[in-house]
Protein backbone atom coordinates (compact mmCIF):
# COMPACT_ATOMS: atom_id res chain seq x y z
CA UNK A 1 0.00 0.00 0.00
CA UNK A 2 0.97 3.52 -0.77
CA UNK A 3 2.55 5.66 2.26
CA UNK A 4 -0.50 7.72 3.70
CA UNK A 5 0.30 11.42 3.69
CA UNK A 6 -1.24 13.07 6.89
CA UNK A 7 -1.47 17.01 7.06
CA UNK A 8 -0.48 18.39 10.32
CA UNK A 9 -1.16 21.71 11.29
CA UNK A 10 1.84 22.94 13.54
CA UNK A 11 0.19 25.05 16.24
CA UNK A 12 2.76 26.78 18.10
CA UNK A 13 2.82 25.89 21.56
CA UNK A 14 1.49 22.25 21.00
CA UNK A 15 2.47 18.66 20.46
CA UNK A 16 2.48 18.88 16.70
CA UNK A 17 6.43 17.92 17.36
CA UNK A 18 5.37 14.36 18.87
CA UNK A 19 2.61 13.81 16.38
CA UNK A 20 4.99 14.43 13.44
CA UNK A 21 7.21 11.67 14.87
CA UNK A 22 4.28 9.59 16.31
CA UNK A 23 3.00 9.63 12.48
CA UNK A 24 6.46 8.62 10.92
CA UNK A 25 6.64 5.62 13.29
CA UNK A 26 3.45 4.60 12.09
CA UNK A 27 4.40 4.47 8.65
CA UNK A 28 2.67 7.61 7.47
CA UNK A 29 4.60 10.36 5.45
CA UNK A 30 3.50 13.65 8.23
CA UNK A 31 3.52 16.99 6.54
CA UNK A 32 3.45 19.97 8.92
CA UNK A 33 1.84 23.38 8.14
CA UNK A 34 2.85 26.51 9.20
CA UNK A 35 -0.57 28.21 10.04
CA UNK A 36 1.37 31.48 9.57
CA UNK A 37 3.32 30.73 6.19
CA UNK A 38 1.91 29.94 3.00
CA UNK A 39 -1.17 27.64 2.97
CA UNK A 40 -0.58 26.14 -1.06
CA UNK A 41 -2.75 23.91 -3.04
CA UNK A 42 -0.51 20.52 -2.01
CA UNK A 43 -2.19 20.69 1.63
CA UNK A 44 -4.94 19.01 0.34
CA UNK A 45 -3.83 16.28 -1.49
CA UNK A 46 -3.24 14.80 1.35
CA UNK A 47 -4.97 11.64 3.44
CA UNK A 48 -5.97 13.04 6.16
CA UNK A 49 -5.60 16.73 8.35
CA UNK A 50 -4.29 16.39 11.74
CA UNK A 51 -5.53 19.11 14.38
CA UNK A 52 -2.49 18.73 17.49
CA UNK A 53 -3.49 19.31 21.18
CA UNK A 54 -1.73 20.30 24.39
CA UNK A 55 -2.52 24.17 24.11
CA UNK A 56 -5.29 26.26 25.28
CA UNK A 57 -8.60 26.05 23.35
CA UNK A 58 -8.76 30.01 22.52
CA UNK A 59 -5.44 29.76 20.76
CA UNK A 60 -6.30 26.51 19.16
CA UNK A 61 -9.18 27.98 17.97
CA UNK A 62 -7.33 31.32 16.98
CA UNK A 63 -5.34 29.38 14.67
CA UNK A 64 -8.19 26.95 12.98
CA UNK A 65 -10.32 30.18 12.71
CA UNK A 66 -7.59 32.15 10.43
CA UNK A 67 -9.26 32.12 6.65
CA UNK A 68 -6.87 29.91 4.81
CA UNK A 69 -6.84 27.24 7.46
CA UNK A 70 -10.40 27.38 7.85
CA UNK A 71 -10.82 26.89 4.08
CA UNK A 72 -8.43 24.06 4.13
CA UNK A 73 -10.40 22.09 6.96
CA UNK A 74 -13.35 23.03 4.94
CA UNK A 75 -11.91 20.89 1.69
CA UNK A 76 -11.41 17.94 3.66
CA UNK A 77 -14.71 18.15 4.99
CA UNK A 78 -16.23 18.36 1.35
CA UNK A 79 -13.80 15.52 0.21
CA UNK A 80 -14.74 13.35 2.91
CA UNK A 81 -11.28 12.53 4.44
CA UNK A 82 -10.88 12.25 7.91
CA UNK A 83 -10.10 15.36 10.04
CA UNK A 84 -8.36 14.09 13.26
CA UNK A 85 -8.43 16.44 16.95
CA UNK A 86 -6.10 15.34 19.33
CA UNK A 87 -6.73 16.60 23.29
CA UNK A 88 -7.37 20.45 22.61
CA UNK A 89 -7.65 19.50 18.93
CA UNK A 90 -10.53 17.46 19.92
CA UNK A 91 -12.15 20.00 22.23
CA UNK A 92 -11.91 22.88 19.27
CA UNK A 93 -14.34 20.39 16.90
CA UNK A 94 -17.28 21.12 19.58
CA UNK A 95 -18.49 25.15 19.80
CA UNK A 96 -16.70 26.21 22.39
CA UNK A 97 -15.17 25.84 26.23
CA UNK A 98 -15.04 27.03 29.59
CA UNK A 99 -11.56 26.94 29.73
CA UNK A 100 -11.21 29.88 27.69
CA UNK A 101 -12.80 32.17 24.64
CA UNK A 102 -12.95 31.20 21.37
CA UNK A 103 -15.27 29.74 18.77
CA UNK A 104 -14.71 25.72 18.21
CA UNK A 105 -15.47 23.86 14.49
CA UNK A 106 -18.88 23.60 15.98
CA UNK A 107 -19.75 19.90 15.22
CA UNK A 108 -22.11 19.84 17.95
CA UNK A 109 -23.67 22.56 19.95
CA UNK A 110 -21.94 21.73 23.09
CA UNK A 111 -19.55 23.30 25.47
CA UNK A 112 -16.29 21.92 26.63
CA UNK A 113 -16.53 21.42 30.77
CA UNK A 114 -13.86 21.34 33.54
CA UNK A 115 -13.74 17.70 34.89
CA UNK A 116 -15.41 17.42 37.99
CA UNK A 117 -13.69 16.44 41.20
CA UNK A 118 -14.86 13.53 43.09
CA UNK A 119 -13.33 10.00 44.80
CA UNK A 120 -10.43 12.62 45.62
CA UNK A 121 -8.84 12.46 42.02
CA UNK A 122 -6.74 15.41 41.18
CA UNK A 123 -6.94 17.43 38.07
CA UNK A 124 -5.26 17.54 35.86
CA UNK A 125 -6.16 14.16 34.96
CA UNK A 126 -3.09 12.62 33.93
CA UNK A 127 -2.32 8.55 33.23
CA UNK A 128 -3.30 5.79 31.32
CA UNK A 129 -7.03 4.19 30.84
CA UNK A 130 -8.76 1.41 29.25
CA UNK A 131 -11.39 2.47 27.17
CA UNK A 132 -14.94 1.20 26.71
CA UNK A 133 -15.94 0.55 23.62
CA UNK A 134 -19.76 1.92 24.17
CA UNK A 135 -21.41 1.04 20.76
CA UNK A 136 -19.34 -2.26 20.13
CA UNK A 137 -18.32 -1.81 16.77
CA UNK A 138 -14.43 -2.19 17.10
CA UNK A 139 -12.68 -4.85 16.34
CA UNK A 140 -9.98 -4.94 18.23
CA UNK A 141 -9.31 -4.30 21.76
CA UNK A 142 -7.59 -1.19 22.17
CA UNK A 143 -5.51 0.76 25.23
CA UNK A 144 -4.44 1.99 27.46
CA UNK A 145 -3.84 5.21 26.53
CA UNK A 146 -2.30 8.04 27.91
CA UNK A 147 -4.78 10.99 29.42
CA UNK A 148 -3.22 14.40 30.44
CA UNK A 149 -6.19 16.95 30.44
CA UNK A 150 -8.35 19.16 32.66
CA UNK A 151 -11.31 19.32 30.46
CA UNK A 152 -13.23 17.43 28.70
CA UNK A 153 -16.95 15.94 26.93
CA UNK A 154 -19.26 13.66 28.95
CA UNK A 155 -20.31 10.78 26.46
CA UNK A 156 -24.73 11.41 27.31
CA UNK A 157 -24.44 14.32 25.63
CA UNK A 158 -22.88 13.00 22.41
CA UNK A 159 -24.70 9.38 22.49
CA UNK A 160 -27.15 9.97 20.08
CA UNK A 161 -24.93 11.91 17.71
CA UNK A 162 -21.58 9.99 17.19
CA UNK A 163 -21.13 6.79 15.03
CA UNK A 164 -18.92 5.13 17.63
CA UNK A 165 -17.31 6.10 20.78
CA UNK A 166 -14.93 5.30 23.37
CA UNK A 167 -14.80 6.06 26.79
CA UNK A 168 -13.57 5.76 30.75
CA UNK A 169 -14.83 6.55 34.33
CA UNK A 170 -13.37 9.72 35.78
CA UNK A 171 -15.31 9.64 39.50
CA UNK A 172 -18.98 9.39 38.45
CA UNK A 173 -18.14 10.88 34.81
CA UNK A 174 -18.32 9.21 31.70
CA UNK A 175 -15.61 11.02 29.74
CA UNK A 176 -15.52 10.82 25.82
CA UNK A 177 -12.14 9.41 25.27
CA UNK A 178 -12.30 9.09 21.52
CA UNK A 179 -15.40 9.32 18.95
CA UNK A 180 -15.88 9.29 15.11
CA UNK A 181 -18.76 11.85 13.97
CA UNK A 182 -19.26 11.76 10.09
CA UNK A 183 -15.58 12.12 8.82
CA UNK A 184 -14.60 13.52 12.22
CA UNK A 185 -12.37 11.54 14.21
CA UNK A 186 -11.47 13.20 18.26
CA UNK A 187 -8.96 11.60 20.78
CA UNK A 188 -9.34 13.49 24.44
CA UNK A 189 -6.40 11.40 25.28
CA UNK A 190 -2.62 11.46 23.16
CA UNK A 191 -2.30 8.55 20.86
CA UNK A 192 1.18 9.86 20.19
CA UNK A 193 2.55 9.46 23.60
CA UNK A 194 0.29 5.77 24.14
CA UNK A 195 3.44 3.42 23.68
CA UNK A 196 2.36 1.48 19.99
CA UNK A 197 -1.45 1.43 20.99
CA UNK A 198 -1.68 4.92 18.99
CA UNK A 199 -0.45 3.95 16.10
CA UNK A 200 -3.02 0.91 15.54
CA UNK A 201 -5.56 3.37 16.03
CA UNK A 202 -4.14 5.95 13.52
CA UNK A 203 -3.54 2.78 11.00
CA UNK A 204 -7.08 2.04 11.15
CA UNK A 205 -8.85 5.50 10.79
CA UNK A 206 -6.57 6.49 7.98
CA UNK A 207 -7.11 2.83 6.08
CA UNK A 208 -10.71 3.71 6.34
CA UNK A 209 -11.15 0.84 8.83
CA UNK A 210 -12.80 2.47 11.79
CA UNK B 1 -8.26 2.63 51.09
CA UNK B 2 -6.34 -0.37 50.23
CA UNK B 3 -4.21 -0.14 46.89
CA UNK B 4 -6.24 -3.83 45.47
CA UNK B 5 -9.57 -2.16 46.20
CA UNK B 6 -8.88 0.64 44.26
CA UNK B 7 -7.63 -1.62 41.28
CA UNK B 8 -10.82 -3.60 41.41
CA UNK B 9 -12.77 -0.54 41.39
CA UNK B 10 -10.43 0.69 38.00
CA UNK B 11 -10.97 4.43 39.90
CA UNK B 12 -7.40 5.07 39.79
CA UNK B 13 -4.04 3.18 39.10
CA UNK B 14 -0.66 4.83 40.58
CA UNK B 15 1.49 6.29 37.79
CA UNK B 16 5.30 4.70 38.11
CA UNK B 17 7.96 6.94 36.87
CA UNK B 18 11.19 6.30 35.60
CA UNK B 19 13.67 9.34 37.01
CA UNK B 20 16.89 9.55 34.90
CA UNK B 21 19.24 11.95 36.42
CA UNK B 22 21.44 12.82 33.50
CA UNK B 23 24.78 14.90 32.92
CA UNK B 24 25.46 16.05 29.34
CA UNK B 25 24.83 12.52 27.78
CA UNK B 26 25.07 10.08 30.38
CA UNK B 27 22.94 8.51 33.24
CA UNK B 28 24.08 9.59 36.44
CA UNK B 29 23.09 9.28 40.08
CA UNK B 30 24.16 10.22 43.37
CA UNK B 31 23.34 10.00 47.35
CA UNK B 32 20.93 12.98 48.20
CA UNK B 33 22.34 15.23 45.04
CA UNK B 34 26.28 14.21 46.39
CA UNK B 35 29.03 12.29 45.20
CA UNK B 36 27.52 12.01 41.76
CA UNK B 37 28.52 8.37 39.54
CA UNK B 38 28.23 7.90 35.64
CA UNK B 39 26.03 5.00 35.60
CA UNK B 40 25.69 4.75 31.53
CA UNK B 41 24.18 6.45 28.88
CA UNK B 42 21.21 8.20 28.93
CA UNK B 43 19.33 7.52 25.59
CA UNK B 44 19.82 3.60 26.68
CA UNK B 45 18.26 4.35 30.14
CA UNK B 46 15.37 6.88 28.46
CA UNK B 47 14.99 2.71 25.87
CA UNK B 48 15.08 0.51 28.64
CA UNK B 49 12.70 2.41 30.70
CA UNK B 50 10.35 3.07 27.96
CA UNK B 51 9.82 -0.65 27.03
CA UNK B 52 9.75 -1.77 30.52
CA UNK B 53 6.48 -0.55 30.75
CA UNK B 54 7.25 2.38 33.01
CA UNK B 55 3.63 5.46 32.53
CA UNK B 56 6.54 8.23 32.22
CA UNK B 57 10.53 9.53 31.85
CA UNK B 58 11.29 12.32 34.34
CA UNK B 59 14.40 13.56 32.18
CA UNK B 60 16.44 14.95 35.40
CA UNK B 61 19.63 17.42 34.71
CA UNK B 62 19.88 17.75 38.30
CA UNK B 63 22.86 19.47 38.77
CA UNK B 64 22.28 22.67 36.23
CA UNK B 65 20.89 25.22 38.07
CA UNK B 66 23.95 24.59 40.87
CA UNK B 67 26.44 24.93 38.06
CA UNK B 68 24.18 28.35 36.37
CA UNK B 69 24.14 25.74 33.40
CA UNK B 70 21.15 26.19 30.72
CA UNK B 71 19.19 23.37 30.21
CA UNK B 72 21.36 21.12 27.17
CA UNK B 73 19.09 21.06 24.21
CA UNK B 74 21.47 19.39 22.06
CA UNK B 75 22.00 16.33 24.53
CA UNK B 76 18.22 16.18 25.64
CA UNK B 77 17.32 16.08 22.13
CA UNK B 78 18.89 13.24 21.36
CA UNK B 79 17.41 11.49 24.65
CA UNK B 80 13.75 12.45 24.42
CA UNK B 81 13.85 12.03 20.40
CA UNK B 82 10.56 9.42 19.50
CA UNK B 83 10.14 8.28 22.95
CA UNK B 84 6.47 6.90 22.83
CA UNK B 85 5.45 7.49 26.58
CA UNK B 86 5.08 10.60 28.05
CA UNK B 87 8.40 12.87 29.14
CA UNK B 88 8.90 15.58 31.56
CA UNK B 89 12.20 17.19 31.50
CA UNK B 90 13.85 19.70 34.34
CA UNK B 91 16.98 21.26 35.52
CA UNK B 92 18.61 24.81 34.80
CA UNK B 93 15.12 26.07 33.07
CA UNK B 94 15.36 29.70 33.94
CA UNK B 95 13.05 31.44 31.56
CA UNK B 96 9.86 31.53 28.97
CA UNK B 97 12.14 31.10 26.17
CA UNK B 98 13.73 27.88 27.70
CA UNK B 99 10.87 26.43 28.84
CA UNK B 100 9.50 27.00 24.99
CA UNK B 101 12.16 25.26 23.52
CA UNK B 102 11.99 22.39 25.30
CA UNK B 103 8.46 22.17 24.64
CA UNK B 104 9.85 21.80 20.63
CA UNK B 105 11.34 18.81 21.36
CA UNK B 106 8.59 16.98 21.83
CA UNK B 107 7.85 16.58 25.61
CA UNK B 108 4.48 17.20 27.53
CA UNK B 109 6.05 18.63 30.72
CA UNK B 110 8.98 20.90 32.20
CA UNK B 111 9.79 20.75 35.57
CA UNK B 112 11.21 23.53 37.40
CA UNK B 113 12.20 24.41 41.21
CA UNK B 114 15.72 26.12 41.93
CA UNK B 115 13.94 29.40 39.72
CA UNK B 116 11.01 29.42 40.75
CA UNK B 117 12.07 30.89 44.44
CA UNK B 118 14.31 33.61 42.01
CA UNK B 119 11.39 34.09 39.46
CA UNK B 120 7.92 34.44 41.09
CA UNK B 121 6.21 35.07 37.61
CA UNK B 122 7.47 31.82 35.67
CA UNK B 123 5.30 29.03 37.02
CA UNK B 124 2.26 31.60 36.02
CA UNK B 125 4.12 32.73 32.69
CA UNK B 126 4.52 29.14 31.53
CA UNK B 127 1.12 27.56 32.75
CA UNK B 128 -0.61 30.42 30.75
CA UNK B 129 1.31 29.68 27.71
CA UNK B 130 1.57 25.97 27.31
CA UNK B 131 -1.48 25.05 30.45
CA UNK B 132 -0.88 24.04 33.49
CA UNK B 133 -1.00 19.95 32.68
CA UNK B 134 2.71 21.11 31.29
CA UNK B 135 4.16 22.37 34.26
CA UNK B 136 5.17 20.54 37.29
CA UNK B 137 6.86 22.23 40.33
CA UNK B 138 9.67 20.01 41.14
CA UNK B 139 10.07 20.24 45.45
CA UNK B 140 12.98 19.30 47.26
CA UNK B 141 11.98 18.19 50.73
CA UNK B 142 14.63 19.33 53.45
CA UNK B 143 14.27 18.09 57.31
CA UNK B 144 15.91 20.56 59.66
CA UNK B 145 15.17 19.01 63.36
CA UNK B 146 11.88 17.57 62.37
CA UNK B 147 10.49 20.32 60.16
CA UNK B 148 10.41 20.24 56.57
CA UNK B 149 10.93 22.69 54.22
CA UNK B 150 11.59 23.18 50.77
CA UNK B 151 15.64 23.30 49.36
CA UNK B 152 17.28 24.07 46.36
CA UNK B 153 20.27 24.12 44.59
CA UNK B 154 20.31 20.64 44.68
CA UNK B 155 18.85 20.34 48.12
CA UNK B 156 21.85 22.64 49.45
CA UNK B 157 20.29 25.86 49.98
CA UNK B 158 17.17 25.82 52.33
CA UNK B 159 14.82 28.31 51.44
CA UNK B 160 13.05 28.47 54.91
CA UNK B 161 9.85 28.38 53.74
CA UNK B 162 7.81 25.40 55.28
CA UNK B 163 7.28 22.72 52.76
CA UNK B 164 3.17 22.79 52.67
CA UNK B 165 3.03 26.21 52.27
CA UNK B 166 5.27 26.28 49.39
CA UNK B 167 3.80 23.79 47.52
CA UNK B 168 0.00 25.25 47.75
CA UNK B 169 1.77 28.24 46.31
CA UNK B 170 3.10 26.71 43.56
CA UNK B 171 -0.22 25.30 42.98
CA UNK B 172 -1.61 28.93 43.10
CA UNK B 173 0.69 30.00 40.57
CA UNK B 174 -0.52 27.17 38.19
CA UNK B 175 1.27 24.32 38.41
CA UNK B 176 -0.67 21.01 37.26
CA UNK B 177 1.24 18.64 39.06
CA UNK B 178 3.96 18.60 42.31
CA UNK B 179 7.21 16.13 42.23
CA UNK B 180 8.23 15.85 45.61
CA UNK B 181 11.68 14.49 46.64
CA UNK B 182 13.34 13.66 49.80
CA UNK B 183 16.54 14.63 49.55
CA UNK B 184 17.69 13.13 52.95
CA UNK B 185 16.46 9.67 50.92
CA UNK B 186 17.12 10.24 47.34
CA UNK B 187 19.34 8.22 45.70
CA UNK B 188 20.41 5.67 49.09
CA UNK B 189 18.02 2.66 48.03
CA UNK B 190 16.80 2.85 51.82
CA UNK B 191 13.00 3.00 51.14
CA UNK B 192 10.94 5.80 51.08
CA UNK B 193 11.03 8.49 53.68
CA UNK B 194 8.10 7.73 55.89
CA UNK B 195 8.32 11.14 58.10
CA UNK B 196 7.79 13.30 55.12
CA UNK B 197 4.82 10.72 53.98
CA UNK B 198 3.51 11.46 56.79
CA UNK B 199 3.45 15.32 56.58
CA UNK B 200 1.13 14.49 54.00
CA UNK B 201 -1.53 12.68 56.07
CA UNK B 202 -4.22 15.36 56.38
CA UNK B 203 -3.10 17.13 53.35
CA UNK B 204 -4.64 16.54 50.13
CA UNK B 205 -4.20 18.85 47.26
CA UNK B 206 -6.40 19.42 44.21
CA UNK B 207 -3.53 18.17 41.24
CA UNK B 208 -1.28 15.45 41.32
CA UNK B 209 1.64 14.26 43.93
CA UNK B 210 4.28 12.68 42.93
CA UNK B 211 7.00 10.86 45.39
CA UNK B 212 10.44 10.19 45.24
CA UNK B 213 13.41 9.42 46.95
CA UNK B 214 14.55 5.54 48.30
CA UNK B 215 12.20 3.79 46.77
CA UNK B 216 13.04 0.20 45.84
CA UNK B 217 10.48 -2.22 46.19
CA UNK B 218 6.76 -3.04 44.57
CA UNK B 219 5.38 -3.01 48.08
CA UNK B 220 6.62 0.33 48.88
CA UNK B 221 5.37 2.01 45.86
CA UNK B 222 1.61 0.55 47.17
CA UNK B 223 2.47 2.13 50.10
CA UNK B 224 2.91 5.42 49.00
CA UNK B 225 -0.16 4.84 46.85
CA UNK B 226 -2.12 4.30 50.08
CA UNK B 227 -1.19 7.40 51.62
CA UNK B 228 -2.43 9.48 48.79
CA UNK B 229 0.33 10.10 45.97
CA UNK B 230 -0.59 9.94 42.38
CA UNK B 231 2.97 9.01 41.22
CA UNK B 232 6.20 7.74 42.49
CA UNK B 233 9.27 7.86 40.70
CA UNK B 234 12.01 5.31 40.78
CA UNK B 235 15.23 6.25 39.91
CA UNK B 236 18.89 4.22 41.46
CA UNK B 237 16.79 0.95 41.79
CA UNK B 238 15.82 0.46 38.22
CA UNK B 239 19.37 1.39 36.96
CA UNK B 240 20.40 -1.12 39.18
CA UNK B 241 18.06 -3.77 38.19
CA UNK B 242 16.87 -3.77 41.79
CA UNK B 243 13.23 -2.60 40.13
CA UNK B 244 10.55 -3.63 37.84
CA UNK B 245 7.90 -1.45 37.38
CA UNK B 246 5.28 -4.43 36.94
CA UNK B 247 2.24 -2.42 38.70
CA UNK B 248 2.59 0.54 36.44
CA UNK B 249 -0.66 1.34 34.97
CA UNK B 250 0.12 0.13 31.54
CA UNK B 251 1.79 -2.92 32.57
CA UNK B 252 -1.75 -3.77 35.05
CA UNK B 253 -3.87 -2.60 32.07
CA UNK B 254 -2.35 -4.31 29.49
CA UNK B 255 -2.80 -7.58 30.82
CA UNK B 256 -5.88 -6.93 32.46
CA UNK B 257 -7.93 -8.40 29.21
CA UNK B 258 -10.87 -8.29 31.00
CA UNK B 259 -11.87 -4.64 31.45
Amino acid sequence: MNKRKICIIAIPASNYISVERFVHRSGGIPILIDPSGLINEDFNDCDAILIPGVSSFSHTSEILMRPEINRLIKNYISNSKPIIGICAGMQVMFQNSEESAGQGLGIMRLKVRKLVPSHGLPIPNMGWYKLVDEKKILIEDFGPFYFSHSYGIEYDDVVQKVDWALTFNFGNQKILAAFRFENFYGFQFHPEKSSTQGGKLLNAIINNEL
Amino acid sequence: MGWKCVIKNKMHLPRVISRIDIKGAKLIKGKSFEGVKVLGDACDATKHAESSGFDEIFVLDSVASLYDRSPAIDYLREIVADLSIPVCVGGGIKNYEQAAQLFELGIEKICINTNSFKNKNLITQIANAFGSQAIVCSVQAMNVAGNYFASYFCGRDNSGIPLLSWISECIDRGSGEVFLTSVSHDGHMSGPDMNLVDQFNNHKFSVPLVYSGGVVTPDQVKVLFSKGFHGVAIGHAFHLGKFSPSMSQRNILKSDKAS
